[in-house]
């Protein structure tokens, strides 16, 4: 079944009318066979009954020549010719009796026989055997005493005539099997017929039912749950089995094309969820982040602009979005020019890409940091450009503040700096000597040198060694 | 060639000589009584098997001599007159220990003397040359020793001592410078075996009586035996169902072995032929066109359906032969080519060899011969032959020889193209084959010798090996090699054995079945129970009686008397009033209910002839007219409604008869010729 179901449409449809051809073709062909057999058994048994009526006709002129041979002899002998004139004769009859048995061993062992042929060949022999005993023993005495052989040439008559009558038996036989042969035939061919249109008739359904069962089957139904299932998935129902997909012809590539169709469907289900979703996350932020956004074609029209950006410009309560940026920041001249002429530097060579301006607001100078974007179409061309900037003044504010601080903290560093480095000190005394060459206390050094001061004590060791006698640090 | 002796001959054949006992049937061996064979293979010229071959001889003359060692029916010889016997090593040799005491006939004892002067006789005149050819000399060490000196090794001389092939002779008797071929002691035999003979009725009958002097103890059982010459098969089948006769050996007539198979007093067997080895051959003479071109040859060997001669033919009683060496030798080789009949494949042979058809639809004639006087296997064989070798363009005269010796003569002058004939094996090869195929054996004139004048120098050296080879193996592979060159030559063709069948009393013991049959010694031979033949009452006779009737009736007592052929011979004297030729055609006539004459004094009828068919003028059937007589109808009185003639004359008269019954199922009648009234 297998062939019938993975084998294409176009083919499938062409099963039926091929089995009817074939099948068809197959009844024509043995009928042809059968009809061509039937002719040729025919031939072979007219041909045959004729062969052998042929070969009985010349079995019988020789039994008669044989028995005209034997009178030939009696009569000769009658006449007292000499043995020599008679002996040629003699010869042929001996021949001819010899030859019976020839003919009568072809006649048996050359055709298949039947059980009526082989019964009158038994008998024949019996008759032959006895003929020929007969007329052997009757031509002997014959010669001899040709008055008595004569008695015995008669009563070889009676074995010939019963020979006869065999060979004749066979003949009427012969023609009674062509005849039968005949009747058989017409028998046979009118068989023939008949079951030639029966077969034929029983293909013509069979095929039909054959059509039926593949285009049900293999064609009509599948195709019907195909149609189903693609019904359901355009109705959204992605949860459907797609069955048949194992299948080799067309239904099996539909199945499988739409089962295509399901997982895309349910992939591109699961983008747009998922892109919804980083839509709202990036919506979110871009709404609600401080940084400003905005987008601006080659014509330099805000074509978006985040609440930030809508502030930042001074429109809370409209969108710089659909305005140009000459318009939006016609407030600030200097500010509005610097963008333009960066902006269509940009859209030619996209640069730059990071920027930092300062503006001076009334008193107060406004810093901001930009960054741009190219926003590309599908041919790689720039058609907006996206930029993100935000308000870095106190952030500038407090880096001012804090390169004050460091140049606080060098300064002092420096200072400190003074008692770095190699400080040549007295290995006895332990005075150092400054840069000036003098040498001073170590305590007056370093609290000229730093901020530390100095407050004076003895160390046990020392107080061992200076008062040995004081137990100032025992228990 | 290999020369030393194998293993066979240095197997030393030692048995005691009374160890070869008889195949007993198990029923008490009875003694005495007569066999009657009848044969019709030939009339013996002689009795002497030591100068000629033929069956005729054989039988008789194996019965009349005994011989050195005897065969059983496995071919494994057993002591006859040697007790013992020894191949030398080299095979040089061979020792023979003699039985002591045994004799002559004459009483006069058998020495080795007389063993070598045999030998010597045989290699001298028998016409198997090969047999012992090289014997060189027989030495004589004692009166029951001989040595048999050889120029080499040879395989066949244990065989070679069958009786059939070697008896032993009085050399007292032949050595007294006589020619052997023409001794008057051949059809006067004094010999050493079971029977003496006693008289031998030239063409007619042999009678020989029991040896009392036999040396094999207890033997023979049967105190006579009558081989009697009878050529006519009909009147052989109905002297062996009418019990007047007890064997019928070499019996190949198809027909006859069917019908005595019927009868329940009698056993057929084709057993006891095999050392003889008969098989039917159509020689060609080589020396003559197309018959020198071995595609001709082959091409009507491929015509000859030898199913028919077999089956057909003769009936299923012979088989297809293959090739010069019979079935039943051990040396037989039956992977050769056998030419299955294909007559278009015969007709491409001839066509090759450029013998095309003519317009006559011949392609060429030819002559066949063909042995005389066993018409069943060769004359039946020959006018089939002409049937069937017309078919592929062969156009063939058969030419029927008036006897034997016309027809030898055409063939040992070689004034023949093709001839059907016998051959015989003779136990091996070297004995019955070479003969036929050995170049060196060509030799015009001589019978049985290579007439086809065939030559193959290979075939020459192989048969020259392998009558040297002393190895069986060896000589088998020999003997394949040869057997498959001469089938592929056809210098012969061998269409089927001779379908030798034995026909024998049931009651006889121990039938001859050996290898050799009843060419051996008939010394087991014996009767369980002689056949008793139950006459009819003898009808009375009184003043009354017709002398045909008298006639009639004095014949029967005769036969019940005197014996069956003893009564014939008596019948066949005029003045012993039974037979009147020159009168009233007066005879004795005996026939069965089936109608089979088994007497006819008169020479009108032939003994074994039907006459069941004969009709009278009212197209009634004479036979059982002539029965219901012989059973008392009108006093055994019968004239016949027809025209009888005179068993001399032939003049056409009536018949008158006096019948009455011998037994319950055969009848004697007298007739008797009339002249016609008016006439």
């Amino acid at each position: 079944m297998n062939f019938f179901r993975d084998t294409s449409i176009n083919k499938k449809v062409l099963i039926s009318p091929a089995i009817v051809v074939a099948a068809l073709g197959l009844v024509l062909a043995l009928a042809i066979s059968g009809l061509n057999k039937q002719q040729s058994m025919l031939k072979q048994v007219h041909d045959v009954a004729i062969e052998r009526t042929t070969r009985v006709n010349e079995f019988i002129a020789l039994s008669e020549r044989v028995q005209s041979d034997v009178f030939r002899i009696a009569v000769l002998h009658f006449m007292k010719l000499p043995e020599s004139k008679i002996q040629a004769i003699h010869n042929d009859l001996e021949q001819g009796l010899s030859d019976l048995g020839f003919f009568y061993h072809q006649i048996l062992t050359k055709w298949a026989l039947d059980q009526e042929e082989k019964h009158i060949l038994e008998q024949m022999k019996v008759s032959m055997d006895d003929f020929q005993k007969e007329v052997q023993q009757a031509v002997a005495a014959v010669a001899e005493n040709p008055s008595f052989g004569i008695l015995l040439i008669r009563s070889a008559s009676t074995p010939f005539r019963f020979l006869r009558e065999q060979l004749k038996a066979f003949l009427n036989y012969q023609n009674k099997r062509i005849q039968d042969s005949e009747t058989i035939s017409e028998r046979t061919t009118y068989r023939i017929k008949t079951v030639t249109i029966s077969i034929a008739l029983f293909t013509a359904l069979v095929a039909i039912l054959i059509t039926v069962i593949i285009g049900n089957r293999f064609i009509s139904h599948p195709i019907s749950l195909m149609t189903d299932l693609m019904q359901r998935l355009s109705e959204g129902d992605l949860s459907v089995d797609i069955v048949e997909r194992d299948r080799s012809d067309e239904i099996g590539s539909m199945a499988c094309a739409v089962e295509v169709f399901r997982k895309n469907a349910i992939d591109k289900r699961a983008a747009e969820e998922a892109l919804s979703e980083s839509e709202q996350r990036f919506r979110f932020l871009f709404q609600n982040t401080l940084d400003c956004a905005v987008i601006l074609d080659s014509e330099l029209n805000y074509i978006f602009a985040n609440p930030a950006a809508d502030a930042y410009i001074g429109m809370s309560d409209d969108s710089i979005a659909g305005k140009n940026i000459r318009d939006a920041l016609a407030p600030f001249p200097e500010f509005r020019d610097l963008w333009i002429q960066r902006l269509e530097q940009f859209f030619e060579i996209e640069e730059p890409r990071w920027v930092e301006d300062s503006i001076k607001i009334g008193s107060e100078i406004a810093w901001s940091e930009s960054s741009l974007v190219a926003i590309r179409d599908d041919t790689g061309q720039i058609f907006a450009i996206g930029i993100i900037y935000r308000d870095i003044s106190k952030r500038k504010q407090m880096e001012a503040q804090k390169e004050q601080l460091i140049a606080d903290l060098q300064y002092a560093l420096d200072k400190v700096k003074t008692l770095s480095g190699m400080l040549p000190i007295c290995s006895s005394c332990k005075k150092i000597r400054d840069d000036k060459g003098y040498w001073s206390q170590i305590e007056a050094y370093i609290e000229e040198h730093s901020e530390a001061e100095f407050s004076h004590g003895i160390c046990p060791e020392c107080a061992k060694k200076l008062y040995p006698d004081l137990d100032i640090y025992d228990d | 060639m290999n020369a030393q002796p194998k293993k066979v001959c240095i197997i030393i054949f030692t048995f005691l000589a009374i160890a070869c006992s008889g195949r007993s049937s198990g029923a008490e061996q009875r003694y005495g009584g007569e066999l009657v064979v009848t044969f019709g293979v030939g009339m013996p010229r002689h009795f002497n098997p030591a100068v000629a071959s033929g069956s005729a001889v054989t039988m008789t003359g194996t019965q009349i001599f005994a011989g050195l060692l005897r065969y059983d029916d496995n071919w494994n010889p057993i002591p006859y007159l040697a007790r013992t016997w020894k191949v030398s090593e080299d095979g040089r040799s061979v020792t023979l220990n003699l039985t002591k005491g045994a004799t002559f006939h004459d009483g006069r004892p058998i020495t080795a003397a007389d063993v070598a002067f045999s030998i010597m006789s045989a290699k001298q005149f028998h016409p198997f040359k090969p047999m012992f050819a090289p014997v060189k000399k027989v030495e004589t060490p004692d009166p029951h020793t001989a040595v048999i000196r050889l120029a080499h090794p040879h395989p066949a001389i244990l065989l070679a001592m069958s009786p059939a092939l070697l008896p032993i002779l009085p050399k007292h008797i032949y050595g007294d410078g006589q020619d052997l071929k023409t001794h008057p002691a051949n059809l006067a035999p004094i010999g050493s075996g079971a029977f003496k003979f006693v008289h031998y009725e030239k063409g007619k009958y042999l009678i020989l009586e029991k040896n009392e002097r036999y040396f094999m103890p207890g033997r023979p059982y049967l105190d006579r035996i009558i081989f009697r010459i009878e050529n006519n098969v009909n009147a052989q089948m109905i002297d062996m169902e009418r019990q007047e006769a007890h064997l019928l050996p070499t019996f190949f007539n198809p027909d006859g072995i069917d019908r005595l198979r019927k009868a329940e007093h009698l056993a057929v067997t084709p057993k006891g032929y095999e050392g003889v080895g008969p098989s039917n051959c159509l020689y060609f003479n080589l020396l003559r066109k197309p018959l020198d071109d071995k595609r001709v040859r082959q091409a009507i060997a491929y015509a000859v359906d030898k199913d028919f001669i077999t089956q057909y033919l003769h009936k299923g009683y012979s088989i297809k032969a293959t090739g010069p060496i019979v079935p039943g030798s051990p040396l037989y080789e039956p992977h050769v080519n056998t030419y299955p009949t294909d007559l278009d494949k015969a007709g491409r042979l001839l066509d090759e060899a450029g013998y095309a058809l003519k317009s006559d639809g011949y392609r060429f004639s030819l002559t066949l011969d063909h042995y005389p006087i066993a018409p069943s296997m060769h004359r039946d064989v020959a006018l089939y032959l002409k049937k069937q070798l017309a078919l592929i363009g062969i156009k063939i005269e058969v030419r029927k020889s008036k006897n034997m010796m016309e027809w030898m003569n055409r063939v040992r002058n070689w004034n023949f193209d093709m001839t059907l004939d016998i051959l015989f094996n003779w136990g091996d090869p070297v004995i019955g084959v070479h003969r036929i195929y050995s170049s060196k054996n060509i030799r015009k004139g001589v019978m049985w010798a290579n007439s086809q004048n065939y030559r193959n120098a290979t075939v020459d050296d192989l048969l020259e090996k392998a009558a040297l080879e002393m190895d069986l193996d060896q000589r088998m592979s020999y003997y394949s090699e040869f057997q498959k060159i001469v089938a592929e030559d056809v210098p012969v063709i061998w269409p089927n054995l001779i379908p030798a069948h034995t026909v024998y009393h049931k009651n006889l013991g121990n039938p001859p079945l050996s290898i050799w049959g009843v060419h051996s010694p008939l010394d087991e031979l014996y009767w369980e129970n002689p056949p008793v033949i139950s006459y009819a009452p003898t009808p009375p006779v009184n003043g009354d009686s017709s002398q045909i009737k008298r006639v009639g009736v004095r014949a029967i007592s005769i036969i019940k008397e005197k014996g069956f052929y003893q009564a014939l011979e008596i019948f066949q004297d005029p003045d012993r009033g039974f037979l009147d030729l020159q009168g009233s055609g007066l005879h004795i006539i005996g026939f069965t209910e089936k109608g089979i004459v088994f007497i006819d004094n008169s020479g009108q009828m032939k003994r074994g002839m039907n006459i069941s068919g004969i009709l009278d003028l009212d197209e009634k059937r004479l036979l059982p007219q002539l029965l219901e007589a012989a059973q008392g109808k009108n006093g055994g009185h019968f004239s016949s409604k027809g025209l009888w003639p005179h068993p001399s004359t032939h003049e056409v008269g009536l018949m008158s008869s006096w019948c009455g019954m011998l037994t319950d199922r055969d009848a004697i009648c007298v007739l008797s010729w009339s002249q016609k009234e008016g006439e």
